[in-house]
């Protein structure tokens, strides 16, 4: 434990903290949170004014023991506090479904969920349809940050005017005053700061110096240029008048006991010199080198196996690994992975022989839930709750320097389950991301405030945002915890989705832009549109929480290129879509499972570009059979010839069925070595659903179909089943027990869904 | 309850039609003592402690049984067979002998065919067996139809076997029927059987008649007496009040329990004001439909309570006191003991109150009416099944003295006489051939207890499968009794369980006290387990701490994101909360817990428990115990088995 500490005060922020004087809170942090990244974005509740949430917040470390948050969508400083850091609550730390982070130290000032900064007529009035989202961007927009070392550097506009901010402290004589550095451009039009909030107080201006007064307690607030304001009794105001030249100022708060209130004078005239830095070192120089292991599984037929890319889950820093996105670099060695907890790890060695030499880097941290990452043109993006973030690494050491902000259109309240997930981009450079509903902690319905979080106009829906960052619109809505998607080389969209409320069975979903996916409460519309049915339901076993998809982009990955793929997060499960296109945007179709074991779930399937084998990212959350906190696999064909069904199409003269190897006559063409059984589903608010009979819909279970004749194509690779009163139904279920030509047995089950049998 | 209505009016060849599906599960033929039994049984199993008969219709010593139907399959494929227990054994399919055990030993390995070649469809099966000469007897009978892989075998379920009735099995069932008949009818409570060791269910009686007065409405009693089907068509009360004056006697019964208060008087009751919504949500929590028919339902079910009358029956906050304790005046009572606070009780007792719409009527009770009331109570047969201090004056002839023939008149007369004093059960043609078809029978199966048939039987009546396989929560009840302990079921059939295994379900399992241990034991015994658990092995310290790793979130499957360990709540729960593992040790059955932890949803299609094992047994955490999923699974049972002093995993 002791060599932990030591090892992290090294590589920490060094330049505020004295290894022989290492504050309390940075020895008993929890180890899901850390001291030696300058911050952590999650929705950060403050103790003051009442309901004060940062849904976007920063938790910012700006001193020894100083702390600040900045709420990126209302772009205002919503806390200042001493002592403690945040507390691990949340379900990326400590996992718990409900609350999130909350100040954890005294806190000094804040401010009600306002703009930070005013509008055209000087109010900070929230000016938001809904309480959650960034405000409008001719108000004030987030840009980023640069991490330099210790520092944080905030990059946004006010009325298009560029600004940067460098939070810091000063601890003189037992007290803590908060810095706020500003560099502006001209300001071609008047602008005014919100600077904290006293409910209640009594309040003067005397020249730089605003003092609000309050319960026996003193806030004060020195403003190296421009006017400060005390408005409605409570607010310090700072307005910067248009015409002002480009430069710098400093904002200085303290809050303490009337006697100390004399010492404010002392900390007021230190020197403060912000450096605005855009570049650091890069913190995490030295690799994590791992050594991968090759077969680790494989199919039946010995046409697949899975190599496992070791990850990096003992690491100098402690830190969790929670792979929740997945891309590559061109030079195909290296990729990049998001992870749950905020990073992004680059692995490079993909090339080297037998997996032997991975070598993990620290690119990037800090992020809110990173679950989605896509690179173009060698230049990394992720998916996060508050934004699209685009990293730079701007003096090429290894470590992103400057955390774009791509896009923060994003809409993001305080619930647990608002996971932003995956990350793809179609043939014109949009970007696709999706959002989960805010499920209520225990799984059944939506929102209801709190650590639940709200329906916000984001929340379930399929979203798209534009080349350049500047547009996010909605694609499509009703989805309740949509663990991965997927693009098509033509740009067609797919989703799994997780059985819930109004969620019968985990679906894959065949999106088209305007459809309504399934959950009423995220419909955002009225009234209620119909319920575009899925590709297909998957029953419990095959799949209780949907990954993502990926299409079969490589030459060289057996016979399956062009087709579609699908992964189970919940059962860590790799099956290939067999879809039937019934016209209309709408498909019908089923699965045939690839039995290979993966490291974790499987969640982020892949084709690298260049060695053309399928990787497959997951993590462990809950609701998953997955084994380790995290993986990494490759799933690389051997050649050998593929033993599976590879086509499925239902029409009325029977269920027809392709393998991709001619098989034989005496058992396929055999309907005693076929078994089907079917069902419905009923899709209500309720979680989940029974299974019915389609013979009988008020009955529960499920029936056998009566399969009368096998019959075999020419090329004996087509089985057709003449079955009894086939007819639509939401899932049917095809076994058999058959041999190829080769004699090679197949031993497997389709599960389908009919829509129609045409 | 309907499978027997079924096997009674199929026996009076009343119901035909189309063809039906052949009957689940096998037909089963016990020979003992130059006697045989036949019945239709859900599986090939079975549990008959030495001395004690395997039927109730059997002589208790050696037997045999034979097993015999067919084996449905909907995949052509192989199959391999296992057999356990001890006496011999015999197991034919598809006419091949694939075992044949002379002397089938349950202290060596079970025995496990080849695999053999089934076909799709309907593959003949017959087992036969015979009792060892000394021991308790028993088998269970597994298969697997991957024989190729390395995972255990398992029950046949009842829905893929099936056989063809017979006349032998047609009227075994009517002799059952009848047995079961007489023993809800009560017939024994007035004709009398000597001798000792009747079985449990020849001490039902009727509700006692202390503080009745206190408890029912006058009039409303009065009704019941003069004709109890009126009002529940499935009333056990026969009508005994016959003629022109019935009514006028009714009434001064009536009259006469009317005065049986509580002396002294019990204090006054202040109620509080009832929260009528919590009653109603309650109602549906605890599924009272399952067995009434509630206030405003659409379509009445005939074989369910009607609860129309509740007003006109309970005085105000009686019917609360009946709701928390139903068995406190009457034991054997099918109504279940809910574990219901005051507060619960008088919500749902006020809300069925207020939707019921009629009234008590008044009766006068005049003291001389009271008298004659008394009296005549002694004299029509009340007190041989309701307790009373008067001496009972009505006699009928003993048990023994009714020759078969005789079970053509009295109580079971087909066209009863106008001035026959006999009670009036009302039985429909087929009950009285039921009735018949036991009463020609040596009768000694009134004191072969065979828990087994106890269960099966009880839990029918009892209506377990309103809920089971019905509400969310509620297992199906067929494999429960392979599942569970029986000294976790008796205690929780009792209500004396301290904690409920799932106490975040609205639904509740309520108590049946006075069926508990047999009710455990033949659940157990039906699928060929002992009433007795084999003692479970001594905690291995160093396994029990490795299955503390792999429940917990640190290098294991994170068990604990949907179990809570003892004072500490899971830590993810959606939906599917798991038991509480301090109180997983002492309610499983070891062999199930394995074949439920290698694939829960082989064994609840509609589980949301994951799977962390393949069909090779092979674990998906391949560092720990070699990755072997047996195990595995044991040293997390060894975890499980320190109950309460298991100490508490990493949770985060």
């Amino acid at each position: 434990m002791k060599t932990r500490i030591v090892s992290l005060l090294l590589i920490s922020i060094t330049a505020i903290v004295q290894a022989q004087d290492v504050p309390a809170w940075r020895q008993k942090l929890s180890r899901h949170l850390q001291a030696d990244f300058p911050y952590t974005k999650a929705a950060i509740r403050a103790n003051f004014p009442g309901g004060n949430v940062a849904n976007k917040g920063m938790a910012i470390i700006v001193g020894r023991e100083a702390f600040m948050c900045f709420d990126t969508d209302l772009l205002r400083w919503s806390a200042g506090w001493t002592g403690n850091y945040i507390t691990d609550e949340g379900v990326s730390y400590r996992g718990n479904h409900g609350a999130s982070p909350r100040v954890a130290g005294d806190q000094k000032f804040g401010v009600s969920n306002i703009a930070g900064w005013a509008d055209l007529k000087g109010s900070f009035v929230d000016p938001r349809p809904e309480p959650f989202g960034p405000i409008p961007a001719g108000q004030a927009q987030w840009r980023g940050c640069y991490v330099a070392d210790d520092k944080v550097v905030l990059s946004y506009t006010v009325r298009g005017i560029n600004f940067l901010e460098q939070p810091g402290s000063i601890e003189k004589d037992g007290q803590t005053a908060f810095v706020r550095s500003l560099r502006h451009d001209a300001l071609t039009g008047g602008v005014a700061a919100l600077v904290c909030e006293v409910e209640g107080a009594k309040g003067r201006v005397d020249g730089q110096m605003a003092t609000l007064t309050a319960g026996g307690q003193v806030t004060k607030v020195f403003a190296s240029k421009g006017k400060l304001e005390i408005q409605e009794n409570k607010r310090v105001v700072l307005h910067l008048i248009k015409g002002t030249k480009a430069g710098d100022l400093i904002l200085i708060l303290w809050r303490g006991a009337e006697a100390d209130a004399g010492k404010f004078a002392a900390l007021a005239k230190t020197p403060v010199k912000a450096s605005f830095p855009k570049a650091g070192k890069n913190r995490w120089p030295e690799p994590v080198v791992t050594k991968g292991t090759l077969n680790t599984s494989q199919t039946p037929d010995g046409a697949y196996v899975t190599d496992t890319i070791t990850s990096p889950e003992k690491n100098p820093w402690n830190r969790r690994v929670r792979f929740g996105g997945l891309d590559f670099f061109s030079d195909g060695d290296r990729a990049a992975l998001s992870t749950w907890d905020g990073d992004v790890w680059i692995v490079s060695g993909l090339k080297s022989k037998e997996l032997a030499e991975l070598k993990w880097t620290r690119f990037a941290s800090g992020g809110f839930e990173t679950l989605g990452l896509k690179i173009v043109d060698d230049v990394v993006y992720t998916s996060g709750r508050d934004e699209m973030t685009r990293y730079h690494d701007t003096n090429k050491d290894g470590a992103a320097d400057y955390y774009e902000s791509f896009n923060n259109q994003i809409t993001s309240s305080q619930g647990f389950h608002e996971f932003v997930f995956d990350l793809h981009t179609d043939a014109e450079g949009n970007f696709y991301t999706i959002k989960a509903g805010p499920v209520r902690g225990g799984g059944r319905g939506f929102g209801g405030g709190g650590g639940n979080g709200h329906v916000s106009a984001h929340a379930g829906a399929l979203l798209k945002i534009d080349k350049y960052g500047r547009q996010l619109t909605v694609v499509a809505t009703g989805f309740r915890a949509p663990n991965g998607m997927g693009v098509g080389p033509e740009g067609q969209l797919t989703s799994g989705d997780n059985e819930g409320t109004w969620m019968p069975r985990c679906p894959i979903n065949w999106v088209q832009p305007g459809g309504f996916y399934g959950v009423e409460d995220l419909a955002h519309k009225k009234p209620q549109p119909p319920h575009h049915k899925p590709l297909c339901w998957l029953d419990k076993g095959w799949d209780n929480s949907g990954g993502g998809q990926e299409w079969v982009t490589s030459k060289s990955w057996g016979p399956f290129a062009g087709e579609l793929l699908h992964t189970s997060y919940g059962r860590s499960s790799l099956y290939l879509v067999l879809k039937q296109n019934l016209g209309g945007g709408n498909l019908q179709g089923g699965v045939v499972k690839f039995p290979l074991r993966f490291t974790s779930s499987a969640m982020r399937p892949r084709f690298s570009p260049h060695d053309g084998h399928l990787y497959v990212a997951g993590l462990k959350g809950w609701q998953s059979n997955a084994a380790r906190i995290t993986g990494l696999d490759r799933v690389r064909y051997t050649g050998k010839p593929v033993q599976m069904p590879r086509g499925l199409w239902v029409d009325k003269n029977g269920v027809h069925i392709t393998f991709t190897q001619p098989v034989d006559a005496k058992t396929a063409a055999d309907p005693e070595n076929y078994a089907i059984t079917r069902w419905n589903y009923r899709r209500t608010n309720a979680y989940g659903s029974p299974t019915f009979k389609v013979s009988d819909p008020n009955q529960r279970g499920n029936e056998s179909v009566t399969i009368t004749a096998a019959k075999l194509s020419a090329d004996k690779k087509t089985v057709t089943l003449t079955v009894e009163d086939l007819q639509p139904c939401d899932q049917q279920l095809i076994r058999f027990n058959i041999d190829t030509v080769s004699g090679a047995n197949i031993r497997t089950e389709i599960m389908h869904t009919i829509h129609a049998v045409k | 309850m309907r499978k027997w209505m079924v096997i009674l009016t199929c026996a009076a060849g009343l119901a035909l039609g189309q063809d039906p599906e052949p009957p689940t599960g096998l037909r089963v033929t016990y020979r003992a003592g130059g006697v045989v039994d036949t019945m239709a049984t859900p599986h090939v199993a079975l549990y008959v402690p030495a001395g004690r008969p395997a039927t109730p219709f059997l002589p208790p010593g050696r037997f045999a049984a034979t097993w015999e139907g067919v084996v449905k399959i909907d995949l052509r494929g192989d199959y391999s067979f296992q057999a356990s227990g001890r006496g011999s054994l015999k197991l034919e399919v598809n006419n091949t002998v694939l075992l044949d055990l002379p002397g089938l030993s349950a202290l060596g390995k079970p025995a496990t065919t080849k695999p053999v070649r089934l076909n799709k469809g309907a593959n003949a099966i017959k087992v036969t067996y015979t009792s060892p000469s000394r021991g308790d007897a028993q088998l269970r009978l597994f298969w697997s139809d991957r024989p190729d892989k390395p995972m255990p075998h398992e029950p046949i379920r009842a829905g893929q076997l099936a056989h063809e009735a017979n006349p032998a099995l047609e009227q075994a069932d009517l002799r059952r029927a009848g047995r079961e008949l007489f023993l809800e009818a009560r017939c024994i409570r007035c004709h009398k059987d000597g001798g000792e060791g009747g079985i449990p269910g020849l001490a039902m009686s009727g509700p006692g008649f202390s503080t009745i007065g206190d408890r029912r409405h006058p009039a409303w009693m009065a009704q019941w007496i003069l004709n109890p089907k009126a009002h529940r068509a499935t009333a056990r009360m026969p009508r005994l009040l016959h003629g022109e004056n019935a009514g006028a006697d009714a009434q001064a019964i009536a009259a006469h329990l009317a005065t049986l208060k509580a002396d002294p008087p019990p204090p006054a009751v202040e109620y509080p004001e009832p929260d009528l919504e919590a009653g109603m949500e309650l109602v549906e929590k605890l599924n009272c439909a399952g067995c009434h028919n509630l206030p405003g339902a659409e379509e009445p079910a005939k074989d369910k309570l009607n609860l129309s009358h509740i007003n006109q029956k309970y005085p105000l906050g009686q019917l609360r006191d009946f709701l928390r304790a139903p068995n406190a005046h009457y034991v054997w009572t099918r109504m279940p003991k809910f574990e219901m606070s005051s507060e619960e009780a008088w919500n749902i007792a006020s809300w069925l109150r207020s939707q019921t719409p009629l009234r008590p009527e008044p009766l006068v009770v005049d003291a001389a009416e009271a008298k004659r009331g008394e009296e005549l109570m002694t004299k029509v047969g009340c007190l041989n099944c309701h307790s009373h201090p008067a001496e009972n004056q009505f006699k009928a002839p003993p048990l023994a003295d009714l020759a078969s023939p005789k079970w053509m008149g009295g109580c079971l007369t087909d066209a009863p006489d106008a001035d026959s004093r006999a009670p009036r059960y009302d039985f429909s043609a087929a009950e009285r051939a039921a009735l018949r078809a036991f009463a020609a029978t040596d009768r000694h199966s009134l004191k072969r207890h065979v828990p087994a048939e106890f269960a099966e039987r009880q839990s029918r009546l009892l209506n377990c499968n309103a809920c089971h396989g019905e509400l969310e929560g509620f297992p199906e009840l067929a494999p429960l009794g392979e599942k569970l302990r029986p000294e976790w079921m008796e205690q929780l059939f009792a209500g004396k369980l301290k904690q409920r295994p799932r106490p975040w379900l609205g639904h509740r399992m309520p108590a049946f006290p006075a069926r508990a241990k047999d009710l455990a034991h033949g659940l157990g015994m039906s699928h060929g387990l002992p009433p007795v658990s084999p003692k479970p092995p001594p905690v291995k310290p160093e396994l029990a701490e490795t299955g503390r790793m792999l429940v917990g979130v640190d290098g294991g499957f994170s068990c604990v994101a949907c179990h809570g360990v003892k004072d500490r709540d899971p830590l993810q729960v959606f939906e599917a909360q798991g038991v509480n593992f301090a109180r997983v040790g002492d309610r499983l059955q070891s062999e199930f817990f394995l074949r439920w932890m290698l694939d829960p949803l082989r064994v609840d299609s509609q589980s949301r428990m994951p799977d962390y094992f393949d069909e090779d047994a092979r674990s998906v955490l391949v560092d720990v115990l070699e990755g072997d999923a047996a195990k595995q699974i044991d040293a997390i049972r060894h975890y499980l088995l320190q109950g309460n002093k298991m100490k508490i995993p990493v949770m985060q």
